[in-house]
């Protein structure tokens, strides 16, 4: 596992991915658990959902709002906001940890003499990030996929995968972005911040813009309006969507790799 | 000889802050260069602008041959490095960490990384966040040495190593030397420079001052003399004598300068009864203070080891000296 950057970068976050994966599996088949409960009382649930303003239903529940559907109770419980942002806050936790985190821990100046290139040390250390979201990724998958089996959710086999590749996609964008500031600054506690703010950005972005109407086009901004915004399990695999978070995950990493390899490494 | 680092006209700003100013170093194959200067010199921005970890302003450095910005990585592949300040993996254990370090390598020798560890007495199962300084500064000096480069750069090596330890990089640094690797240190501890190199480069201020050979400057150099004598001084016959200053007189006692041999000085000094005569050469320190003294507007005559640099006679040497004691220098 010391072979080079990749296999340590796997191995430094071996146990931190274990227990985020656990964590989110664990919760994952928690909510599924509870929407069998949910299904009983939809009929109360639904006059109260009926009641609010049809704008602020449909930002924060998209075009369904039986929530005696699985796909709905699950897209407002999970895919609109509790699991893109445990996916995001993983993401840039994994990315301040690679350059950032260790030209501040004072370990890459030692690295870099060395003979690995700056464009394959930030390929590394970008392929760590990108393996532990997909594994995380992949975990929420099993999870829900082995909830929808055990209580009888009936969910779209392609549209639960494709939900989670848009998630996945989601993830890397906003985490892509954090590295590539990392790797420009060499700055943890700036990649946090600036990946912090761009999800949060977009989360309010693609809701505010649906609750003024003068203001929708604002959504096309969000990087949560192409991941699916309220109703990702509904909507499934998205290729225009999908191809957007792409190009902004492809700017990113360029900008990481143009900063990176022009820059000085700090002690 | 080939130049193993040759840089022309290197300068680099941080900002508008000074780094090094149009720095020309050059370093044959097979010697040990002290890089001399105090802290805040340059002396590590011009090592990392070798290792290509800084960029410079302007100016080129080629090393082993090889352009240092474009072609780093191999550079790099030949070239040891301990840098002056690094940290560890804290969680790593020394021969995981060394295992990490030999890999990016391709591999390495690994019984003569434990041939170094043993000679330095340093543990490989110990945690690096349990590592002493000195520890952390051993598993940095192993790191260097392990592929036997051609090439060892070193910022400031012996810091934090207690003096067993120094003992033994000095050791270590004459076999490269002997096995014909090239060694470029910096240091500010001059007689480490001293006793460890061939060629030494002084920096100030962002600037090389002087490159002297160690060995001519010990030739040219000025020695301390004091001679004790039965009979009152010969002050007169002495100040004339050429090479002679900063002649002072204290009843049976003359102290001075020389510069040069001392050959007439003896012969001078034969003609009286002399009860003891004392001499000792300036150590590096001296030169360079007398370099800087020069630099901050000092007299270029005026005797090195005098003004407020005046070192600390009282210093001790940890080795014995064959220059020391040198009344019979002719």
């Amino acid at each position: 596992m010391l072979r080079d950057p990749f296999l340590k970068g796997l191995r430094d976050q071996r146990r931190s991915l274990a227990i985020w994966a656990a964590s989110v599996s664990c919760y994952v088949v928690m909510m599924c658990s509870l929407f069998p409960s949910i299904r009983e009382s939809a009929g109360d649930l639904q006059g109260y959902i009926d009641s609010m303003p049809e704008a602020f239903r449909k930002a924060f529940m998209g075009a369904s709002t039986d929530f005696g559907d699985a796909v709905t109770y699950l897209n407002g419980e999970l895919f609109s906001f509790m699991t893109p942002l445990l996916l995001i806050a993983f993401g840039i936790a994994v990315a301040a940890a690679q350059i950032a985190g260790e030209e501040e821990s004072g370990t890459l100046g030692l690295l870099l003499a060395y003979p690995v290139s700056r464009a394959r040390l930030l390929a590394q250390k970008y392929a760590v990030l990108v393996t532990g979201t997909v594994v995380l990724c992949a975990a929420h998958l099993a999870a829900m996929s082995v909830a929808d089996v055990m209580i009888g959710l009936g969910l779209p086999a392609g549209d639960l995968v494709g939900a989670h590749v848009m998630l996945l996609l989601l993830a890397l964008a906003v985490a892509t972005v954090a590295f590539a500031v990392g790797a420009a600054t060499g700055k943890r506690g700036l990649t946090i911040a600036i990946g912090a703010a761009l999800g949060v950005v977009a989360y309010l972005l693609n809701i505010v813009a649906q609750l003024v109407q003068s203001l929708l086009w604002l959504q096309k901004l969000s990087l949560f309006y192409y991941y699916g915004g309220a109703e990702p399990l509904r909507l499934g695999l998205q290729p225009a969507n999908a191809v957007v978070l792409l190009l902004v995950t492809a700017v990113a990493g360029g900008v990481a790799w143009f900063a990176f390899a022009r820059r000085d490494v700090h002690v | 000889m080939a130049l193993v680092v040759d840089t022309e006209h290197l300068t680099k700003y941080y900002g508008s802050s000074r780094g090094i100013i149009d720095v020309d170093l050059d370093v044959e194959t097979g010697e040990v260069y002290g890089f001399l200067g105090p802290n805040g010199a340059g002396k590590t921005t011009t090592i990392r602008i070798l290792l290509d970890l800084i960029r410079p302003t302007s100016g080129t450095a080629t090393v082993l041959g090889l352009d240092a910005r474009r072609e780093s990585v191999a550079v790099r592949r030949r070239v040891g490095y301990l840098p002056g300040e690094y940290a560890l993996y804290p969680r790593l254990t020394g021969a995981e960490t060394l295992r990490y370090y030999a890999n990016l390598r391709g591999g390495v020798d690994w019984s003569y990384v434990e041939a170094l560890a043993a000679r330095l007495d340093f543990d490989l199962g110990r945690r690096a966040a349990d590592l002493s300084t000195g520890n952390k500064r051993k598993l940095g000096l192993i790191q260097a040495f392990m592929h036997r480069p051609e090439l060892i750069i070193l910022d400031e090596p012996t810091s934090g190593l207690d003096p067993l330890v120094q003992r033994e990089f000095y050791a270590m640094v004459d076999e490269a030397r002997s096995a014909g690797q090239t060694i470029f240190l910096s240091s500010h501890i001059l007689p480490e420079a001293q006793r460890v190199c061939s060629r030494v480069g002084f920096v100030r201020e962002g600037r090389l001052v002087a490159v002297e050979d160690v060995a001519s400057l010990s030739k040219r150099a000025v020695h301390h003399v004091e001679i004790e004598f039965a009979g009152p001084a010969p002050r007169d016959e002495f100040a004339v004598l050429p090479g002679v200053g900063s002649l002072t007189t204290t009843d049976h006692r003359l102290t001075f300068t020389v510069r040069g041999a001392l050959d007439t000085v003896v012969k001078a000094a034969a003609r009286h009864e002399v009860i003891a005569l004392t001499s000792h050469e300036p150590d590096l320190e001296d030169l360079f203070l007398a370099y800087y003294d020069e630099g901050a507007g000092g007299g270029a005559d005026k005797s090195p080891g005098e003004g407020p640099w005046r070192r600390d006679p009282a210093r001790i040497r940890d080795d014995p000296d064959p220059r020391e004691g040198s009344a019979d220098a002719s």
